[in-house]
C-alpha cells in the first residue's frame, strides 16, 4: 500500500499550531503558579520537560524504525499493547472533543449567544473529520496556510501592542519559590499532546533517512524550540500589556490582546483573531482524529470473518471516532465544570506521563525481555545435537 | 432446513441492483465485422461496405479501371479535397499505362513507383478502412486485393486559425488551436524544434474512434506518468468522445473537487511551455482545448501577459488576480455574515448605510444575495445563448430589472447590488476558475447567512484542504506554495525578470511534495491512499 | 458516480429543509429586525426597578444620503440586562448595542456604585472595548431628549468625549481595566457632562470615583489639573503669568515618566519623574525681558507643580481615590510591601497607610513646539 507521506517542515508546523491552539485556548484560574517576567523564563524551561518526555518514545522508535508509537507498543506488550492502542485512540478522540468544546465555549458565550451547542460542535467537527478523511498530506499542506495568516496575524499584534507595552510589569512579581516555577514550567509542558501525535506520525514523515539521519530528531527540536519561543513571546506579549499574572488573569488573554489592539483599517480585529483560532482548532482537531484511527487500526485489525461491534468500529474509523468526539464535544460544552476538570487533570500532567513514559518504558522492557527470550531460544537450538 | 446467514439479503439486494443496471444498459449495436479482413473480391468489399454504412448518402465510390483492372475509389463526400485527389490520384491513375498483370503489380506502383500522397497506408481490415475513410483519406481497392491503401487528402473545411476565444493576451501569439489535431500538432511542432518533442497518436471512445495525442518531452517528463495515462485512456469506458473534458474526469483522482489537477488551453504557446517543464499534453481532435497534467492551481492566474509585460506590472496583476478570485468567493458571503451576524464591524457611517438601505426589504438578507445572484447568473446564460442581435438587449434590462426597478421597489438594498455587481466583474478575471467560483459562490452565502464568520471561515478551510488534497500525477496542486518552495517566489504571487527566471529551469517533477516519477508509483495510483478507513 | 448522487442528494434535502424552516443557523437577523442604539443613558430611580435605561436609537426609516435620525426609548428595570430587554420590547426589535459611542451615568447611580455598569461592560462581547463614558450631574436622561430640530445634547457630547487610552475610564480599554483588577483597584474618574445655557451638551468637569463610587465633582479647573496629571492632553492648556509681566499659554503635548513606588519603614513613597512637553500657544509679554525660553519653562514648571499638589491632596487625599495608579507602581516596583500591604486602604488605628503616602514631584517642562513668531532666546 502506498503510504501517505509528508515532509519534514511540514510536520512542524503541523505539530506548532497544533500546540499553539492550546497555548491561545489558556484560561485562568490556575493557583500556585508564577507570574511577570519569571512566567516568561518557566515556558522556556518547560523546553527540558517536553525533551525528558520526548526521551523514552524516542528510544521506543529508534527500536523499532519503520513503526509507529501504536504498532511498537503492539508489538512488544501483544494484546495488552492493543489495549494501550485502543486508550490512545480514546485519548486522542476525547482530546479532540475537548478541543472543539473550548473554542465552542468561548464562541457561544461571547460571540453567538443564541447560537445552538449541537450545531457549533457538528460543523467544526464535520469540517475537522472531512479534513482528516482526505488524509495528512492534504491537512499538512494546509497547515502552510495556516502558519501564513498566524505569522500574521501575530506579527500585527506585537506591531498593534507594541505602544502599549510597559517593561515594568515584567519584575512585578519577583518572589516566587522554586516549586512553584516548577509547576509552572511542568504545566506549560503537560499538555503537549503533539508528542504522541509525532510518534505516530514518524513513519509518515519524510526526513531524509535515506542519507542515514536518525529520523525526526531534529523535527523535534525544530518544533519544539519553535513553540517555546513563540510561548514565551506570547506570555511576555500578555503581561507586558495585560500585566499581571496570566496564569490567574481572565480567560482567553490573546482574545484580550486581539480585542485591545486596533488597526487602521479594522475597528476591531477580534473577528480576525477568531477565524485564525478557528483555523488552528480545526487543523489540531484534523490531526488528533487523523491520529485517533491511526491509534484504532493497530488496536483491531478488520477481519471479514469475525462479526463484532468491534470489527465493525475498526471497519469504520471515520465514522466512529466522529461520533465519539461529537458526543464528547457536546457534553463537554453543555458542562463547564466537566470542561474545567477535564482541563485540570490533563494539565496536572498524570496522563501524559502514563502515555509518553510509562507505556514506552513498558513496551521497552517487554521487547528487551522477549528479544532475550529469543535470544536464548535460538542459541538453545543451535547447541542441540 | 438451514438457516440463512444473517447479511445475506443485503448482498442479494446488492446482486438484483447490479443486474438490474446491466439489463437497463442496452449496448450499442456491435460494429460487424470489426475485425473481418478485407476480401479479395471487390464486389463483396463494396457490398459489406455498403451494409455497414447502411447505405449512408456520404459515402462515394467511383468504380475506374486502372489498366485493365478494376478499381474503386472510396471517399466520404466533403472530406476529400477534389483538387488534390484530381492532381494527385486522378491524373497519375489516367496516366498509367499498359497493362499490369495482376493487381499485385498496382499494389507495388502504389508502394513504391508513385507519390501520390506524402500520408499513405496500406489497410488490411474493415475497421482500419473506417477510420481512415472518416478520417478524410481516399480509398482505393482493387479487385484481387485484400488491402486497400488509403491516401491523406483531407479536404475538409475546418475553421481557420483564430485569437483563442477564451485566452485573450494584449501581447503575444494570436493564435490559437483548431478542430482538427493535425493542424494543432504543426502549430506545436513549429515553437519546439526539438526531436525530443514527441507526438503518440490513439484512439478514444470505442464509437466516436476520435483521435487524440499525447504531446510530451521525451527527455523531461515522467516515462511511469506517460505510461499510465496511456494506460488509462486505453481502459476508457466511453463510447463518445467530442470534447477533451471528456477526458479529464478518467485522468484525475477527484473528479468532484472544486479544482481540477488538469488544466486545459487553447493556446499553443502557453502548451508549448508547460510541455518544456515537463507536463504530458493531450490533443483531441474535433476540439481547440488541449489537457495539460498536472496543472498547478496558481497556474490558473498565469497569463501570457504576465510574461511579456514588465515584472513590476506583472507582479501587479497577479495579485489582482488573486484578490479578485477571492473577492468573488467571499465578498457577498462576507457580506452577508456580517451584515446579519457580526454587524460590529461595520464602522459607525458604513453601519448607517446597511441599515438604512436594508430596513425596508422584505427578505431576509441571505435570501436578497442568493436571489439576486440567481438573476445575475440567469441573465449571464441567457446573454451566452442568444443571437447577436438580440444580446445586447439582456443588457439593458439586467440594468433596468436589477440596477433600478428592483431597488427602487425596495425588494432589494443598493449595498447588495453594489455587490453583485463588483463580483460579476471580478469573476471574469480568472476566467479558468469560473465555474468553481460560481458554485461557491452560493455555498459561502448559504454559509455566511446561517452560520456568521465561523461558517465563512470552516468552509473557507474546507475549500482549502479540498484544495490540498488534489493531486495529478503525485504532483500536489497547491505547490509550490505549499508544499513550500522558493520557485513560488519567483513565478507565483508575482514574477521575477527573465534574466533570473532564465537561470533556473523549472520541472514539474521537482516540485516538493511531488511524487510523480517515484519507483513506487509504478502502474499505481499516486499520493494519498492511506486513507482513514479500510 | 454512485458516491456523489448519495451525497450530494443529502447535502440538498439537508439545505432544502434549512431554507424551509426559515433556520437563522446561529440565531443572526437581518439587519431590519435590529435596533441601533447610538447613546445609552443609565439612572437610578426609586422604585422595584431601579435602573432607569434611555437608549438614543438610529431610526432606519430615514434616508442613508441625508442626515441620521434618531429616536429616543426609555425603559425601567433590575438590572441593566433587564432594562435593556423591556427596551428592546418596546421597539419590537432586538437592540444593538455594538455600536454605542457614548454612555452617561447620572449621579445617583454613580454614588451608588458602577460596579454593576462595570461588569456589563466588561463582559459583554457586544460593547467596543473603546466607548466613551461620562458621568452626568443628576439624571443623565434629559441630555438624551431632543428638541424640534431632532437634536439631543448628547448628539454633541459624542464628539467631545471620544477619546483614545486614557487612564480612568472604566471602559476606555480593555487593557487598563486589567491591570487595575490585577492591582485590586478600581478608583477612576470620568469626564463630567452637563447641559450649557443654550441646552447643549459640555463637558463641565470630572468625577472622581472611589473603589466604584462617585467620590467628588471637580470643576473645570480642577478637571484640568487631573488631566494634567493623567497627561490627558486634551483641554490641557495652561496659562502661565510671566514674571516679567504678561502671560503665555502652552498646550500639553505629551508626558514622559512614571510613578516609582517605594516604601520607608512600611510607609508607602512615590516619587513622580515627569518630564512634560508643551507647545507654546500664546505669547503675551515683554519681549526683551520674558522671552527667554529657560525662563518660561521655570514659569511652567512651579505652575505645573502647584497645579499637580493641589490636585493630589484633593482628589487623591480628600477623596481617597488612586487615580494616578499609585497600587500599580507599588505592585510594579515594590511588589514585596505591596504582597504584605494589599489591604492599604483599611483603616489601622484611625488611618490608612494610603493617606500616610509621600509624595515627591520631580517636574520638568520642556517648551517643544511653538507656532508664535517671538524670538526665544535659549541658552
Amino acid at each position: 500500500m502506498v503510504k501517505t507521506r509528508i515532509s519534514g517542515s511540514q510536520a512542524v508546523v503541523l505539530l506548532f499550531l497544533s500546540r499553539m491552539f492550546a497555548l491561545l485556548t489558556v484560561s485562568g484560574g490556575r493557583d500556585g503558579q508564577v507570574g511577570g517576567g519569571l512566567a516568561v523564563l518557566a515556558a522556556l524551561c518547560s523546553f527540558l520537560f517536553q525533551l525528558a518526555l520526548f526521551l523514552p518514545g524516542w528510544l521506543l522508535a529508534r527500536r523499532h524504525p519503520g513503526q509507529n508509537f501504536a504498532e511498537a507498543v503492539t508489538g512488544c506488550l501483544g494484546g495488552a499493547g492493543r489495549g494501550v492502542s485502543l486508550l490512545l485512540w480514546l485519548l486522542l478522540v476525547l482530546l479532540a472533543g475537548m478541543s472543539a468544546a473550548e473554542f465552542e465555549h468561548f464562541l457561544v458565550s461571547a460571540v453567538y449567544e443564541q447560537a445552538p451547542r449541537l450545531l457549533f460542535a457538528f460543523l467544526f467537527l464535520a469540517a475537522a473529520i472531512y479534513g482528516a478523511w482526505l488524509g495528512l498530506e492534504a491537512f499538512g499542506r494546509f497547515a502552510y496556510f495556516g502558519f501564513t495568516v498566524f505569522a500574521l496575524l501575530a506579527v500585527s499584534l506585537c506591531f498593534s501592542l507594541a505602544g502599549d507595552f510597559q517593561t515594568g510589569e515584567l519584575f512585578a512579581q519577583t518572589s516566587a519559590s522554586p516549586a512553584s516555577f516548577l509547576r509552572t514550567a511542568w504545566s506549560m509542558a503537560a499538555g503537549d499532546i503533539e508528542l504522541l501525535c509525532f510518534f505516530l506520525l514518524l513513519p509518515s514523515l519524510r526526513t531524509g533517512e535515506d542519507k542515514g539521519a536518525p529520523a525526526g530528531k531534529g523535527l523535534f527540536f525544530a518544533w519544539n524550540g519553535l513553540y517555546t519561543l513563540a510561548a514565551a513571546g506570547f506570555i511576555l506579549l500578555t503581561v507586558g500589556v495585560l500585566g499581571g499574572n496570566p496564569s490567574t488573569g481572565q480567560s482567553y488573554p490573546f482574545y484580550t490582546l486581539a480585542c485591545a489592539a486596533e488597526g487602521s483599517l479594522l475597528a476591531r480585529t477580534d473577528a480576525i483573531h477568531m477565524s485564525m483560532w478557528g483555523i488552528l482548532g480545526l487543523l489540531r482537531c484534523c490531526l488528533l482524529l487523523y491520529c485517533a484511527s491511526i491509534a484504532l487500526r493497530c488496536a483491531v485489525t478488520v477481519s471479514s470473518r469475525r462479526k463484532s461491534l468491534l470489527n465493525w468500529a475498526a471497519g469504520h474509523r471515520t465514522a466512529v471516532t466522529a461520533f465519539i468526539a461529537f458526543a464528547a464535544a457536546l457534553l463537554l460544552a453543555g458542562s463547564p465544570a466537566a470542561l474545567n476538570g477535564l482541563r485540570r487533570i490533563w494539565g496536572g500532567g498524570i496522563p501524559i506521563l502514563c502515555v509518553l513514559a510509562l507505556f514506552p518504558a513498558a513496551a521497552l522492557v517487554a521487547g528487551a525481555v522477549r528479544s532475550k527470550k529469543r535470544r536464548k531460544e535460538a542459541a538453545g537450538h543451535g547447541e542441540a545435537p | 432446513m438451514s438457516r440463512r446467514k444473517p447479511v445475506a439479503w443485503k448482498k442479494c439486494l446488492q446482486q438484483r441492483l447490479e443486474q438490474y443496471r446491466r439489463e437497463s444498459y442496452i449496448s450499442p449495436p456491435s460494429d460487424v465485422p470489426r475485425q473481418d479482413h478485407l476480401k479479395s473480391s471487390l464486389l463483396e468489399n463494396m457490398i459489406a461496405l455498403r451494409q455497414q454504412f447502411s447505405n449512408s448518402s456520404d459515402l462515394l465510390n467511383r468504380e475506374l479501371t486502372v489498366c485493365g483492372l478494376k478499381v474503386q475509389l472510396v471517399a466520404c463526400e466533403g472530406m476529400v479535397s477534389l483538387q488534390s485527389l484530381s492532381e494527385l490520384l486522378a491524373e497519375p491513375l489516367n496516366a498509367l499505362e499498359g497493362q499490369m498483370s495482376s493487381p499485385q503489380q498496382l499494389l507495388d506502383w502504389f508502394r513504391g513507383q508513385a507519390l501520390l500522397a506524402l500520408d499513405q497506408k496500406e489497410v488490411c481490415t474493415y475497421s482500419q478502412l473506417f477510420q481512415f475513410l472518416m478520417s478524410g483519406f481516399a480509398v482505393i481497392m482493387a479487385d484481387g486485393l485484400d488491402t486497400a491503401v488509403c491516401f491523406g487528402l483531407q479536404g475538409f473545411n475546418f475553421r481557420s486559425i483564430s485569437e483563442p476565444s477564451a485566452e485573450v493576451n494584449v501581447r503575444g501569439s494570436r493564435e490559437g488551436f483548431v478542430e482538427p489535431l493535425r493542424i494543432n500538432m504543426t502549430m506545436i511542432r513549429r515553437r519546439i524544434k526539438s526531436p525530443r518533442l514527441k507526438f503518440e497518436l490513439m484512439t478514444a471512445g470505442s464509437q466516436s474512434r476520435t483521435d487524440i495525442c499525447l504531446v510530451y518531452m521525451t527527455d523531461r517528463v515522467s516515462e511511469d506518468f506517460v505510461n499510465q495515462t496511456r494506460l488509462r485512456l486505453q481502459q476508457l469506458p466511453m463510447d463518445i468522445v467530442l470534447e477533451s473534458s471528456y477526458l479529464q474526469p478518467f485522468l484525475e483522482k477527484h473528479p468532484y473537487s472544486f479544482f481540477s489537477g488538469i488544466g486545459t488551453t487553447e493556446r499553443p504557446d502557453t502548451l508549448c511551455a508547460k510541455v518544456a517543464e515537463g507536463r504530458l499534453a493531450i490533443l483531441v481532435d474535433g476540439t481547440p482545448f488541449a489537457l495539460i497534467l498536472p496543472y498547478l492551481f496558481h497556474e490558473n492566474f498565469q497569463t501570457v501577459d504576465d510574461y511579456t509585460h514588465r515584472p513590476i506590472y506583472a507582479a501587479f496583476a497577479r495579485v489582482l488576480k488573486y484578490l479578485s478570485f477571492y473577492m468573488t468567493i467571499l465578498l457577498p458571503g462576507l457580506y452577508v455574515a456580517v451584515a446579519v451576524h457580526h454587524l460590529e464591524l461595520l464602522p459607525h457611517a458604513l453601519l448607517r448605510r446597511v441599515m438604512a438601505a436594508e430596513a425596508s426589504t422584505p427578505f431576509p438578507l441571505m435570501f436578497e444575495a442568493l436571489i439576486i445572484q440567481l438573476i445575475y447568473e440567469l441573465m449571464r446564460e441567457a446573454g451566452l445563448r442568444l443571437p447577436r442581435p438580440v444580446g445586447h438587449a439582456i443588457g439593458i434590462v439586467g440594468a433596468l430589472v436589477i440596477g433600478d426597478a428592483a431597488v427602487s421597489a425596495g425588494l432589494i438594498g443598493s449595498p447588495m447590488v453594489l455587490i453583485v455587481a463588483l463580483t460579476a466583474i471580478t469573476s471574469f478575471v480568472v476566467p479558468s476558475l469560473y465555474d468553481s467560483v460560481t458554485v461557491l459562490k452560493f455555498l459561502f452565502i448559504l454559509a455566511g447567512g446561517f452560520f456568521g464568520l465561523f461558517g465563512v471561515t470552516l468552509g473557507m478551510c474546507s475549500l482549502l484542504l479540498n484544495l490540498c488534497s488534489v493531486s495529478v500525477g503525485g504532483v500536489p496542486a497547491t505547490a509550490p506554495a505549499t508544499p513550500f518552495n522558493p520557485y513560488s517566489l519567483r513565478d507565483m504571487f508575482m514574477r521575477s525578470g527573465w534574466r533570473f527566471l532564465g537561470k533556473y529551469v523549472f520541472h514539474i517533477e521537482d516540485v516538493p511534495g511531488s511524487q510523480m516519477g517515484d519507483k513506487r508509483l509504478h502502474g499505481q495510483e499516486s499520493a494519498g491512499e492511506e486513507k482513514m478507513d479500510g | 458516480m454512485g458516491k456523489l448522487h448519495k451525497g450530494s442528494l443529502l447535502a440538498l434535502s439537508v439545505l432544502f429543509c434549512l431554507l424551509l424552516c426559515g433556520c437563522q443557523g446561529l440565531g443572526g437577523k437581518s439587519p431590519n429586525q435590529r435596533s441601533v442604539a447610538q447613546v445609552m443613558a443609565l439612572d437610578l430611580v426609586p422604585g422595584s426597578e431601579p435602573i432607569r435605561l434611555t437608549l438614543r436609537v438610529l431610526d432606519e426609516e430615514g434616508s442613508p444620503e441625508g442626515p441620521a435620525s434618531f429616536r429616543t426609548v426609555q425603559a425601567q428595570g433590575k438590572t441593566i440586562t433587564g432594562a435593556l430587554g423591556e427596551a428592546g420590547r418596546q421597539l419590537g426589535k432586538e437592540i444593538f448595542l455594538r455600536d454605542i459611542r457614548l454612555v452617561l451615568l447620572g449621579e445617583g447611580l454613580c454614588r451608588k456604585g458602577i460596579d454593576s455598569f462595570q461588569n456589563f461592560m466588561s463582559q459583554s462581547y457586544q460593547i467596543r472595548p473603546r466607548v466613551s463614558v461620562a458621568a452626568v450631574r443628576q439624571e443623565a436622561a434629559p441630555l438624551l431628549e431632543a428638541d424640534d430640530s431632532g437634536e439631543a445634547p448628547a448628539d454633541s457630547l459624542v464628539p467631545l468625549l471620544e477619546w483614545n487610552n486614557r487612564p480612568g475610564n472604566p471602559a476606555v480599554t480593555v487593557m487598563e481595566a486589567e491591570r487595575l483588577r490585577s492591582a485590586g483597584e478600581g478608583d477612576c474618574f470620568l469626564s463630567l457632562a452637563s447641559l450649557d445655557g443654550e441646552g447643549k451638551g459640555e463637558v463641565s468637569g470630572a468625577a472622581v470615583f472611589r473603589g466604584g463610587r462617585l467620590a467628588r465633582l471637580l470643576d473645570v479647573r480642577e478637571a484640568e489639573q487631573l488631566r494634567l496629571l493623567a497627561a490627558d492632553p486634551r483641554q490641557s492648556v495652561v496659562v502661565v503669568s510671566l514674571p516679567g509681566g504678561g502671560s503665555a499659554s502652552f498646550r500639553l503635548t505629551g508626558r514622559k515618566g512614571r510613578l516609582h513606588g517605594s516604601s520607608v519603614q512600611n510607609i508607602p513613597q512615590f516619587t513622580s519623574k515627569f518630564t512634560f512637553e508643551f507647545q507654546l500657544l500664546e505669547f503675551d509679554g515683554n519681549s526683551e525681558d520674558s522671552s527667554n525660553l529657560e525662563e518660561l519653562e521655570r514659569a511652567l514648571e512651579e505652575k505645573v507643580k502647584g497645579e499637580m499638589e493641589e490636585c493630589i491632596r484633593k482628589v487623591v487625599f480628600d477623596s481617597g481615590a488612586d487615580v494616578m495608579g499609585m497600587a500599580v507602581s507599588q505592585r510594579r516596583d515594590n511588589a514585596e510591601w505591596w504582597n504584605r500591604n494589599r489591604d492599604w486602604r483599611k483603616e489601622r488605628e484611625g488611618e490608612t497607610l494610603f493617606e500616610k503616602s509621600v509624595f515627591y514631584l520631580d517636574i520638568k517642562c520642556r517648551i517643544t513646539q511653538t507656532d508664535v513668531s517671538i524670538p526665544l532666546i535659549g541658552t
